[in-house]
């Protein structure tokens, strides 16, 4: 039970520094974290670890993305998710939570692909 | 062994769906996934990392030597640079830091490209009305003459290239925040974009005229009441330049109504005209000679009116280079300064006014191949141009013009009914070279030099006043003024003939202008140019009230520094309610109004005629005025088509003079009014609506006059709205809902200029910034932040909050 806290927690950190490192590159496409993050599936069930990547991922994801415009509209000025808010006629808060949600979906999806994309065939047999 | 687990295609599409919808705009939703994505959407436009971060360096721009740039407390930039297209590149570079979005964007309004940005019909209409006007075409010749001109094409190139190089380094994360919102990437910057922007500022000027209404009128009333009511000059005028010691000439003669022109001649179509132009933005600028001020230093004032608008329509910074040093105003994406000063001179700039823009009612084939031009039929030109518009199929328009202009309307397309098939001639469309006026100015000493440079000022005609530290004060009524015959222009010309249209301008050396005048001061408030002394004929939209104000109070004080210019500035006395209000208050017999009444009555007749923020009285004034006009020229309102009412002077001095005229009497009434009963009824019909609003609370000025400063897009969340503020347009303190004093600028010339000055905006253009909207408050509050005209590099060092390393 604690060891798989350990992998769960561990897991999610690296999720976490793949999507903070990747989304810094400029030249990149915006998605281009979900790649790893993929890759990183494949090697969670390459390593047979039998974990609940959606989960895992959605809770990377969302962490990175509700508390990263936290983050900064804390550190910066403050103004433009409350003046985006206002253009959409919703609290401003709702923009961190859906941009959540968004991080945690696709990062969730892309474990969850990354871990199932490739199967034993033996596992077939099983199947 | 593995395989491809084929139960995954489902989530692998799910993914691929996901990361496509999130990447690309959904009806009007941006992509999501990337304005939302913390790391690079619009989060990251919430800072201001230019303003605020002490010391960054840029390197590999391709700047010839190094540059430097300090930000000052109010975060204008002082541009120091080695040499002058270095100087221009830095120019571009750090308005692009600033505003690129706001000058990309004013350069698409400017052309007509709108429909490239946003979807929607209306904006297709925009689009073809401004190509129509020719603005695309306009600035395309333009800039064919100008880059003819060795020195301007270097600068304005250095500029250009100055804004690119910002461009080339930004990246999504760093894409301003309406580019994220509105989803597309800023093009390359060109010098065609420049001069779109100047041909837009040209065009809010000088666009404004009422051909067709005049021709209305002079059909409707007749030379003799239309020469009454409609005359060029009125009596309660203080021009710019003094003509009235010269020999009277005879060109002002009342206006006749051409042969050509009668009711088959011109449209009868009632249609409600679009207004789109206001023939109210108008400016202030005035200049006092050392004999009339404390220091007996000159001391120059300037506050240009435009429409309020966030972005702030200025950029405030001081430009440095070996042989120009020079601080004021910019207009993003025009090099050099529009409005400031320099060691030695300071300049002010005012709307001329004058009327040029023409209709000629053309006699067009219906297949639009030839029109009538004497007894020819002649060939229309005709050229098809490009609409892009966004996820469509581009439009593609067909313009017609004659000799005399483009065909703005025709059957296809129209935004002004009555105008269908006539020519437009527009001065704006003569090709010419602003931009070489404001380069020679910025870098003027004294007069020569300045008036040299102002010779390439042609559209539109602006009023440039003039003080310089050798004590020589001028006012120059500058631009392209075409020599007219008595009303030419003042009605639709024929078209069927090109014997009217203009081919000479009235000589440089004859246009108004004045030096160094006896009364020590000169004001420009886009009144009359002239008296009717002026050897040339013109016309045009002039408003006096301002100026009126202003040479009052220069003229009753002797001793001026620059809090009393500052106050001057701020005044909200409207003063033709000074005039009107007691000859109007005469004509009420106070025995026939109830206590009340008598109360409100006694009240006005107190009021000091200011605007000020806790005046109680203005809104009755107005509605007492606005009723009067009514109810004398309801004549007026009987035609199917609306039409422009005589000014206030006008009505004002028929009170006075022939309270019985005709006017006055009220249509469908037996009785015959005069002046006094419709001055008694409207004072009753205002006192009514007066006292409602009063029940309903707060009468005070300043809770009624609430300004907006819309974002270019008109979105309300980007903009700041409904902020309370004294000032009326007929005041010198021009403040209205939607224009006003776009920058207030005080200057004292001596051996270093002391300037004060403010604008309503910020130094940033980005709605996420600290310094987009900072100066509003102030700016409402009459306040006015010392302009740090820094003398040498090293002070502006010194004054430095954060410095920025161009190389």
């Amino acid at each position: 039970m604690k060891i798989n806290l350990i992998q769960n927690t561990l897991i999610i950190m690296i999720i976490g520094i793949i999507m903070m490192t990747l989304s810094n590159i400029d030249f990149l496409p915006w998605w281009v974290f979900l790649l790893p993050v993929l890759i990183l599936g494949i090697i969670i069930s390459l390593l047979k670890l039998n974990l609940k990547v959606f989960i895992l991922g959605f809770i990377a994801g969302f962490v990175i993305w509700f508390g990263g415009n936290l983050f900064f509209d804390i550190k910066y000025n403050g103004f433009v998710l409350a003046k985006l808010a206002n253009v959409l006629s919703v609290p401003k808060l709702l923009l961190p939570l859906v941009s959540g949600i968004i991080g945690g979906v696709i990062t969730g999806l892309a474990m969850y692909v990354g871990k199932n994309v490739l199967k034993y065939t033996e596992l077939t047999n099983v199947d | 062994m593995m395989k491809i687990n084929l139960n995954c295609l489902f989530p692998v599409a799910a993914l691929i769906i996901l990361i496509y919808t999130l990447s690309n705009q959904l009806f009007d939703v941006p992509p999501l996934g990337k304005i939302l994505n913390p790391f690079i959407g619009v989060i990251q436009n919430d800072q201001d990392k230019y303003l605020n971060d002490n010391y960054l360096k840029e390197n590999n721009l391709g700047l010839s030597d190094s540059v430097s740039v300090f930000f000052d407390q109010a975060k204008v930039p002082h541009i120091y640079a080695k040499n002058i297209e270095d100087l221009y590149f830095s120019q571009g570079y750090v308005t692009a830091i600033l505003r690129l979005w706001q000058m990309d964007f004013t350069s698409y309004v400017s052309a007509g490209r709108l429909s490239e940005i946003f979807n929607g019909e209306n904006y297709l209409q925009y689009d073809r009305n401004q190509r129509r006007m020719g603005m695309l075409e306009a600035a395309k010749r333009s800039l064919f003459l100008i880059e003819k001109n060795p020195e301007t094409k270097k600068i304005l190139s250095a500029y250009t290239r100055g804004v690119n190089a910002y461009i080339k380094r930004l990246n999504y994360r760093t894409l301003p925040f309406e580019y994220k919102f509105l989803n597309y990437t800023p093009e390359p910057w060109s010098n065609l974009k420049s001069v779109l922007i100047m041909k837009l500022m040209g065009n809010t000027l000088s666009g404004y005229e009422k051909d067709m209404d005049m021709s209305r009128l002079m059909l409707i009333l007749g030379e003799k009441k239309f020469n009454l009511l409609y005359p060029d000059f009125h009596s309660n005028i203080t021009p710019m330049v003094d003509y009235s010691k010269r020999k009277p000439r005879s060109v002002f003669n009342a206006a006749k109504r051409p042969a050509y022109l009668n009711f088959s001649f011109i449209s009868s179509i009632s249609s409600k005209p679009k207004v789109l132009f206001n023939r109210k933005l108008g400016s202030n600028s005035w200049v006092i000679s050392g004999k009339k001020t404390k220091s007996g230093l000159p001391i120059l004032a300037s506050d240009p009116h435009l429409n309020f608008a966030l972005p702030c329509v200025w950029l405030q910074m001081q430009l440095s280079a070996p042989g120009l040093d020079v601080y004021g105003v910019s207009i993003p994406g025009t090099p050099s300064i529009i409005i400031g000063f320099n060691k030695n001179i300071a300049w002010g700039i005012t709307n001329g006014a004058d009327d040029v823009k023409d209709w000629y009612k053309l006699q067009v084939n219906g297949d639009y191949k030839t029109y009538k031009l004497g007894d020819k039929m002649v060939k229309l030109d005709s050229r098809i141009e490009e609409i892009k518009r966004k996820g469509q199929k581009s439009f593609f328009d067909t313009i017609y013009s004659s000799k005399h202009g483009p065909i703005v309307n025709d059957n296809r397309f129209f935004s002004q009914r009555e105008l269908i098939d006539y020519a437009m001639k527009w001065e704006l469309a003569t090709p010419s070279n602003e931009f070489l006026t404001f380069i020679h100015i910025n870098k003027a000493k004294n007069y020569r030099e300045y008036k040299e440079s102002l010779k390439y000022f042609s559209c539109p005609i602006q009023n440039f006043t003039f003080a310089c530290n050798d004590g020589t004060i001028a006012v120059n009524h500058q631009g392209n003024m075409a020599i007219k015959y008595n009303s030419q222009g003042r009605f639709i010309l024929d078209g069927s003939t090109d014997s009217s249209l203009n081919t000479k301008y009235i000589p440089l050396d004859s246009l108004p202008q004045q030096v160094n005048p006896k009364c020590n001061y000169l004001v420009s408030a886009n009144q009359h140019p002239t008296d009717s002394n002026y050897p040339y004929y013109y016309n045009g939209y002039y408003s006096e009230n301002r100026a009126n104000q202003i040479s009052k109070m220069l003229a009753e004080e002797s001793k001026f520094d620059i809090n009393k210019v500052e106050k001057i500035q701020l005044d909200n006395t409207n003063s033709f309610a000074v005039v009107a209000l007691p000859i109007i208050l005469k004509k009420i017999d106070k025995s026939n109004l109830n206590a009340n009444q008598k109360h409100l009555y006694d009240l006005m007749k107190s009021w000091d005629c200011s605007y000020n923020f806790n005046s109680e009285i203005p809104k009755m004034f107005e509605w007492w005025w606005s009723n009067i006009k009514n109810l004398t020229w309801d004549e007026l309102t009987k035609y199917p088509f609306p039409l422009v009412n005589p000014d206030d002077y006008i009505l004002l001095n028929l009170i006075e003079t022939d309270p019985t005229n005709i006017f006055f009497d009220k249509l469908n009434t037996s009785k015959k009014e005069i002046a006094s009963n419709i001055i008694f009824e409207a004072f009753i019909k205002a006192s009514n609506d007066y006292f409602k609003l009063k029940n309903k609370g707060n009468v005070k000025w300043g809770n009624l006059n609430r300004v907006n400063f819309l974002h270019l897009t008109k979105i309300p969340a980007f903009s700041k709205l409904n902020i309370p503020c004294a000032g009326y347009p007929e005041a010198i303190n021009a403040i209205s809902n939607s224009w006003g004093p776009s920058w207030r600028m005080v200057v004292q010339l001596g051996n270093v200029p002391t300037a004060y000055g403010i604008y309503p905006g910020g130094q940033s253009g980005n709605v996420g910034s600290k310094y987009y909207d900072n100066f509003i408050n102030d700016w409402g509050h009459g306040k006015y932040y010392h302009l740090n005209f820094y003398p040498s590099i090293g002070e502006a060092r010194a004054g430095a909050k954060n410095t920025l390393l161009l190389k």
